[in-house]
């Protein structure tokens, strides 16, 4: 079961990255294409100095298709209220999780993205706390050196 | 002249709130947070509260916390900091002038704000 670790404090910075408004050509960029056209922050683009923004890793295989996967990190906003469909930090019974949260009617279940796990269906007696909405989630495709 | 008025703000078991808002485990637990080196008791849940009095020396209660299940935390004066701040932020958003009343993290009114 892929559970949910939340981290500490979000420390945000000033460091502002140039933004290229063209796409990135499959081939060689012509050197004439500068259309620098504004410097984009990720914090804003993020969210990350945001009061209400707080960073959670996720541990497990549960929800790769949703493209989320072991040891990523996630952006996660304690200020939405969380609809069916979104991916939410759950607590259940004390447990933290990450699940694509669905409601219908009083049923609630928090399903994975990943066949081989059963979604979890909240029962009575069960305590459900959703602890913040999932707004992006960091992927590393290559680690430092 | 509109009519000023002035809200005094003051969180609940702040320190005690903070380090609960990192463990939903213990959403139904009470929780107290220590002052430096473990000495006392410096912030009690609201359910800690009828077990535990404030400042009481922790090597004399800890029999009682035990007892009654109660968690103890070392004080994390980073984390309180920064949701302090966080909590300054959203009213400083809400309303025309702050005045932070206590920015010293080391007495209890951190929290305290007028507007």
């Amino acid at each position: 079961m892929a559970t949910a670790t939340i981290l500490g404090a979000v420390g945000g910075s000033d460091i502002e990255l140039p933004f290229f408004s063209s796409r990135v050509p499959a081939g060689f960029p012509s050197p004439a294409q500068d259309h620098l056209e504004q410097k984009l922050s990720l914090d804003e683009l993020l969210e990350i100095d945001a009061p209400h923004t707080f960073l959670v890793r996720a541990d497990g295989e549960s929800m790769i298709g949703a493209g989320i996967f072991d040891g990523d990190v996630l952006v996660v906003s304690r200020a939405l209220r969380a609809g069916s469909g979104d991916i939410v930090i759950a607590a259940i019974n004390g447990d933290t999780f990450v699940k694509r949260l669905s409601m219908d009617g009083k049923l609630i279940v928090l399903r994975s993205e990943n066949p081989a796990f059963a979604p979890r269906f909240i029962m009575e007696g069960d305590e459900l706390l959703i602890w913040g909405v999932v707004t992006a989630s960091i992927h590393r495709h290559r680690c430092h050196a | 002249m509109p009519e000023l008025a002035i809200a005094l703000i003051d969180c609940n078991s702040f320190y005690a709130s903070c380090e609960r808002v990192f463990r939903p485990d213990l959403l139904r637990t009470p929780i107290v947070v220590l002052s430096n080196n473990d000495g006392c008791v410096i912030a009690r849940s609201a359910d800690a509260k009828p077990f535990v009095k404030m400042g009481e020396p922790y090597f004399q209660i800890k029999h009682k916390l035990r007892q009654h299940g109660i968690v103890a935390f070392s004080s994390n004066y980073a984390l309180y900091g920064d949701m302090s701040e966080r909590v300054m932020t959203v009213i400083e958003g809400m309303v025309p002038a702050v005045e932070v009343y206590s920015i010293d993290k080391s007495k209890m009114h951190t929290m305290d704000v007028q507007s």
